[in-house]
């Protein structure tokens, strides 16, 4: 054990060797090194040490996510250590890569779960969500997920179990985008009344927003149905799929798809010509710079759920820091990594670090740092509520909810500025409710 | 002549074929619902992408032609020269590049050159004696100047020529052909006499090495081939970083790189009095169709017309009778292997300049699996099977997504094709009936 | 096959026998009280809750278990009859999702659906084996990598609608039972635990009895498959077809029974596995499963009764104890080394890069793997002090 703490702070120091401080021109307001936001520690652990735990995907499908996000994890609980630890307690990450297989999803869990300190682990496929829903519960131990799917979060009879979300369930952010659209469609410009067609990959994931509560909900929003499509990342021309939505009328085409997966609906109504007839659409994933970087000019006008807080709302607290460090940090040290992991993930993982943090400090606030236990921190999830970071990610799971039920609706632009061109990604509304489509299949 | 009028014959055969299907769909599309410019316009998508899957097959073919070996890595060797090509490609002009490749292409020729020159051994030489006498050697010689030729080609090809396209397919084929190389000296010819296991499990364990150097070098996220594209945007990218005391907000510049331009539109056939609607066709595919077109003529010619591609088909037909007419058999498994990491990284190239596809491992290498159809039914050992079966795997594939559904079309329909073959002509289309059946 | 001196079979039974000498008895019974014995050395175990051995190890332990029977399977069909296959977990898949729907939805108990799914299983093997009737050895294992991703989809894409009308309706409760069956889609499902008697199999302690009995059986009717007149003639086969022809035995018919028995194996295990997760997903079967079973088989040793267990247990050396103990190292150190390598892409590269270059290895220098070292270094023991090796 000490052997791998040493490890790390070699690392640390290996880090912070590497990376020298850089010149004051460009240094933003200095965040404040406190966090006001966050439940005031009843207990002094300096001197202690918590680990941190997490595994996932970072050379398969999800690769593109959890690159940034390690590099975030590793950013965040640098600046959480120097700024006062957990109540003073160290910050430890303890990281596997799945590589995509659940066996080794199955494998590291094991491996986790038999520690003494693995109080709640985060993860973040759906799939590893379904995996290990039942022996979660059984383990007593709390799973956190980025995005859950109704089956890992509800299980087949619909009750909340162990595993919590940190984003809106997709049916639930289908809805809300429906919602949207039925009451701004007239503002969009294009003909014809709002009907959606999917086209996602081929897979749980893909499959994930087309539920028959989500449809049903968007019909009452004014949303028709024009079917759906799948087509796997590897296929070379999706022209073929998209061309039998619009037989169908299609002329919002939503993608549950990551990374090459919405670039490539982009990018091939692009190059059909399509762009200013149609919506192309989908969940969070979608809004994100691995798809502008992928897709470039042609992914302008996406629309999606921004369920958190993006890098350009620099006026929010949470946002200044996080892009201040990784100014600071990594653009100075090598750009051309650091706008690679100028994600989604890299922030978000900042929230969720902090949002660690809090829960950890609730919990030893109710039961004391002796007697921390995976059901002590199932006690806290159970009724927790918390603006992550001041708001970046905000997180509600009180009465039973599992995922997050507020959102807002945005999408990828191209703003000019003095300065040069900045590809983005703009909230549209304000924060919006997800309706939940888990409550409305169960009824 | 016998073989090329049959070859000649199952072509003829195979296009009235795709014609007659082709007729019959627009004869009664209103029958089924669809249009008449669809259906043409999806059997044609489907001979596009049939292409990219002709291309895979290739590679394939060539190496199990020559050497016996199905090779299950292909799809990494895709993504491995894809990445080689991304590498050379987004970066700048650079002289020590240049040379390091043009050093690769030299010590490639004069290796290929010398493989097999053999030295009358006598025990009182000393290692600089055999050195001399190898030095002595008219084909060594040959060689050495060859190699120095292609380097100092390479490299001035590689700096004088500013066109980033031409840089990045001069450093993608030099790297993969080293790759191939590499592969077949210390994977597969140690294996010459093994169980056909042992191959097949060879080539799935480089397919495992490939995949784990691949996300060492260069990490698992996505990047973008940027080649069809209009012209890249003059302005600075820039990202916001903070706020000043003002409130403005602070920005700092990027480069122009981190956002790959707008994707030039399809290619149009204008067709709109005739079918109803335009036909248009992704740039890229239409490029690898013609590509794999080429390729294919280029590998015909070669074989029937050229000493080595005679000496390829001599090895194919019988390695041991080969070799004992003197044919430089491990040179020539070398070429098949080299030839064929050059195809793997064409096709990968292809697939990954696709509008927005990029190069990841959830995009190339699978490909490759769904190419193997296309092989087993154009026959292991034919080129013109290989041609044949990717285009009509890719008709078939978009067809039955366009008809049936997609999940149908893309996870079942290859695959049922192959279970098919393997029931009632398990040599496939234009393969030697030499199948051992039992 | 080495024998200590003073050793001699006088009787066939002899010379057939696993178990010859004493000594053989007293490690077989040795390793199999330890395995018994281990789960009781846990803090959660029923008697002395010393902590001696964590429970991760005792589900590490499950999962072999449920590898060995899927690579003992594999071992028969490959290193016993000659015939390779590339589609090993899509069968894992059917045995999973089989008892998923019998236990589930059917309300069988547990221990009725695991064989019914076994013999299920094998019969899929058998639809898929049939191939091997009129091809073999490339062809065949074609055949497999197509059964590899068609299963795959005829799960995710069954739906119930598919059995209605008149055909299915003439079919009576045939028709009602394909009917009811929901195999989730794309999505997963959930399983739950078995039961015996009231009590429930749902943590590592019980499971690891269950998969430990199962496997020792799955293991000791491989041994006796292997060396009955079942096996003899799978053997022949694998040998020289033609030969076994003419010595009367029914290759067809042996080579789809070694099909047939090697998908009891897989579904043997997709059942365990099913419940020992609790959980199925139709994304954990796919092909890169099936090489790693390959794979494990090679190392271990193809056509080695050990062969399977050594596999496993060197899989398992590398995923579970040395990667995590040189990973830090490296992420430390090869940045140094090679300035490109950035360290987040370390983790991702050790499984693939070292599972490979040990198999690259592995087949150019020990093509019969572990289990034929392992006769050497045994062979040189019983030798000592005359052994050459």
């Amino acid at each position: 054990m000490t052997k791998k703490i040493l490890v790390f702070l070699l690392l640390c120091a290996l880090v912070a060797a590497v990376v020298p401080a850089v010149g004051a021109d460009n240094t933003p307001a200095n965040p404040n090194p406190t966090a006001p936001w966050r439940t005031e520690c009843s207990e002094d652990l300096t001197g202690q040490t918590i680990r941190f735990f997490h595994f996932g995907d970072l050379s398969g499908t999800y690769a593109f996510i959890s690159q940034p996000l390690v590099a975030g994890f590793t950013d965040a609980a640098a600046y959480f250590n120097e700024n006062g630890g957990l109540c003073g307690a160290e910050i430890v990450q303890e990281y596997r890569d799945t590589g995509g297989a659940q066996e080794q999803a199955q494998a590291f869990w094991d491996e986790f779960t038999a520690l003494d300190d693995a109080y709640v682990i985060f993860t973040y496929s759906s799939a590893d969500g379904e995996l290990l829903r039942q022996q979660a519960a059984d383990k007593q131990t709390p799973l956190l997920l980025a995005a859950g799917s109704e089956l890992a979060l509800y299980g087949e009879d619909g009750q909340p179990g162990y595993i919590f979300a940190t984003i809106p369930l997709y049916a639930d952010q289908l809805a809300a985008f429906c919602d949207y659209i039925g009451e701004n469609w007239s503002t969009m410009g294009i003909e014809g009344d709002p009907v959606i067609g999917h086209l996602s990959w081929e897979g749980a994931f893909g499959r994930s927003s087309d539920t028959e509560a989500a449809r049903a909900h968007c019909e009452a929003a004014g949303v028709g149905y024009a079917g759906a499509e799948y087509f796997l990342p590897t296929t070379s021309d999706i022209s073929t799929q998209l061309q039998t939505l619009l037989d169908n009328g299609a002329n919002i085409i939503y993608t549950t798809s990551l990374a090459s997966g919405p670039a490539q609906v982009a990018g091939t109504i692009n190059a059909l010509g399509l762009s200013d007839q149609l919506v192309v659409a989908g969940p969070n994933w979608v809004l994100d710079t691995s798809v502008i970087a992928l897709g470039g000019e042609a992914t302008a006008g996406i629309m999606g759920n921004l369920p958190y807080l993006w890098w350009d709302e620099l006026d929010q607290t949470g946002v200044q820091l996080v892009a201040g460090y990784w100014a600071q940090n990594r653009l100075a040290n090598n750009p051309e990594e650091a706008v690679r992991v100028r994600n989604i993930a890299y922030i978000v993982s900042w929230a969720s670090l902090d949002m660690w943090i809090e829960i950890m400090i609730q919990t030893i606030n109710e039961v004391g740092f002796e007697n921390l236990s995976g059901a002590a921190v199932y006690n806290t999830l159970d009724n927790f509520q918390y603006d992550a970071l001041d708001g970046i990610l905000r997180v509600d799971w009180t009465g039973g909810k599992r995922a997050v039920s507020t959102t807002r609706i945005g999408s990828i632009q191209f703003v000019e500025s003095d300065a040069g061109v900045t590809p983005t990604i703009l909230p549209l509304s304000d924060w919006l409710p997800a309706p939940d489509m888990h409550a409305a299949s169960m009824e | 002549m016998n073989k090329n009028a049959k070859i000649i014959q199952w072509t003829a055969i195979t296009i009235a074929l795709a014609l007659t299907i082709l007729w019959a769909s627009m004869d009664d599309c209103s029958n089924t619902g669809e249009s008449c410019g669809n259906l043409v316009q999806f059997t044609l998508n489907g001979m596009m992408v049939g292409g990219v899957y002709a291309l895979v097959a290739l590679g394939i073919v060539i190496i199990n032609k020559a050497s016996g070996v199905f090779n299950f890595a292909h799809g990494y060797m895709m993504f491995a020269g894809g990445m080689l090509f991304w590498q050379t490609f987004d970066g700048p002009p650079s002289d020590t590049l240049a040379l390091i490749l043009g050093m690769i292409a030299g010590l490639v020729v004069l290796g290929l050159v010398t493989t097999g020159v053999e030295l009358r051994e006598t025990t009182q030489q000393s290692r600089m004696q055999k050195l001399g006498s190898w030095l002595r050697t008219p084909r060594v010689q040959i060689g050495i100047v060859a190699g120095l030729v292609t380097t100092g080609v390479v490299f001035i090809l590689f700096n004088q020529l500013n066109n980033d396209i031409l840089r990045g397919s001069l450093g993608a084929l030099i790297g993969s052909i080293a790759i191939g190389l590499a592969v077949e000296r210390f994977t597969i010819r140690p294996l010459l006499g093994q169980p056909l296991l042992a191959a097949i499990m060879m080539t799935l364990a480089v397919g495992l090495v490939l995949q784990g150097s691949i996300s060492l070098f260069w990490g698992s996220q996505p990047r973008p081939l940027s080649v069809f594209v209009e012209p890249a945007r003059e302005e600075p990218i820039v990202v916001p970083i903070g706020i000043d005391a003002q409130g403005n907000t602070i920005y700092q510049e990027v480069g122009t790189q981190a956002v790959p331009p707008k994707v030039q539109p399809n290619y149009r056939v204008e067709t709109e009095d005739w079918l109803g609607k335009d036909l248009s066709f992704q740039r890229n595919l239409v490029w690898g169709f013609v590509i794999a077109i080429s390729c294919f003529v280029a590998f015909v010619l070669f074989f029937e017309f050229t000493n080595v591609g005679l000496a390829m088909r001599a090895v194919a037909e019988n390695q041991v009778l080969a070799e004992s007419v003197g044919l430089r058999v491990r040179t020539i498994l070398a070429v098949a292997w080299a030839i064929a990491a050059a195809m793997a990284t064409i096709a990968g190239v292809i697939q990954g300049t696709g509008p927005g596809i990029g190069l990841s491992a959830i995009v190339i290498p699978p490909l490759a699996l769904r190419a193997f159809p296309a092989v087993l039914l154009g026959g292991l050992e034919s080129i013109t099977g290989a041609l044949v079966g990717g285009l009509v795997i890719g008709i078939v594939e978009t067809l039955a997504s366009a008809l049936v559904d997609s999940t149908t079309g893309q996870e079942f329909a290859p695959f049922a094709v192959l279970l098919i073959v393997l029931m009632l002509k398990p040599d496939g289309l234009f393969g030697q009936r030499r199948i051992d059946r039992v | 096959m080495l024998r200590p001196s003073g050793v001699y079979d006088v009787k066939y039974e002899q010379d057939l026998s696993i178990y010859r000498t004493r000594v053989d008895w007293f490690w077989g019974i040795l390793i199999l009280a330890v395995l018994l014995i281990l789960p009781l050395l846990t803090r959660e175990g029923p008697f002395f809750e010393t902590g001696l051995v964590s429970v991760s190890v005792l589900s590490t332990f499950t999962r072999i278990g449920i590898f060995i029977i899927i690579v003992t399977g594999l071992n028969l069909l490959m290193g016993y009859t000659g015939q390779i296959s590339l589609g090993q977990a899509a069968f894992v898949m059917v045995g999973a999702y089989t008892s998923q729907v019998l236990v589930a939805q059917k309300g069988v108990t547990f221990w009725v659906a695991l064989p019914i799914s076994a013999l299920f299983t094998g019969l899929v093997g058998l639809i898929f084996g049939i191939p091997s009737l009129r091809v073999r050895g490339f062809y065949l294992a074609m055949a497999t990598l197509a059964a590899q991703f068609i299963i795959p989809w005829f799960i995710k894409a069954y739906e119930g609608t598919w059995f209605e009308g008149g055909f299915w309706d003439s079919t009576g409760f045939i028709g009602e039972f394909l009917r009811e069956i929901d195999l989730g889609g794309a999505t997963g499902k959930s399983v739950p635990a078995p039961e015996l008697l009231g009590a429930k199999f749902n943590n590592d302690l019980s499971m690891y009895y269950v998969v430990l009995v199962v496997m020792l059986l799955c293991a000791a009717a491989a041994r006796n498959i292997i060396r009955s007149r079942i096996g003899r003639a799978l053997i022949s086969v694998r040998d020289n077809d033609l030969a076994a022809e003419q010595l009367g035995i029914n290759v067809f018919r042996y080579k789809l029974l070694a099909f047939f028995i090697a998908a009891v194996y897989a579904g043997i295990a997709g059942s365990l596995q099913a419940h020992a997760n609790q959980s199925i997903s139709p994304g954990a079967f796919d092909l890169t499963v099936s090489i790693r079973y390959l794979g494990m088989l090679i190392v271990g040793g193809v056509g080695f009764p050990l062969g399977a267990t050594f596999g496993v247990a060197f899989f398992f050396l590398i995923n579970d104890f040395i990667i995590p103990n040189i990973r830090p190292w490296l992420q430390a150190q090869l940045p140094n080394l090679l300035p490109f390598v950035d360290s987040t892409n370390i983790e991702p590269a050790l499984l693939p890069m070292l599972f490979g270059i040990t198999l690259v290895i592995f087949l150019i220098y020990e093509p019969r793997g572990l289990a034929y070292r392992w006769a050497l270094i045994q062979a040189a023991w019983k030798l000592r002090p005359f052994s050459q090796a």
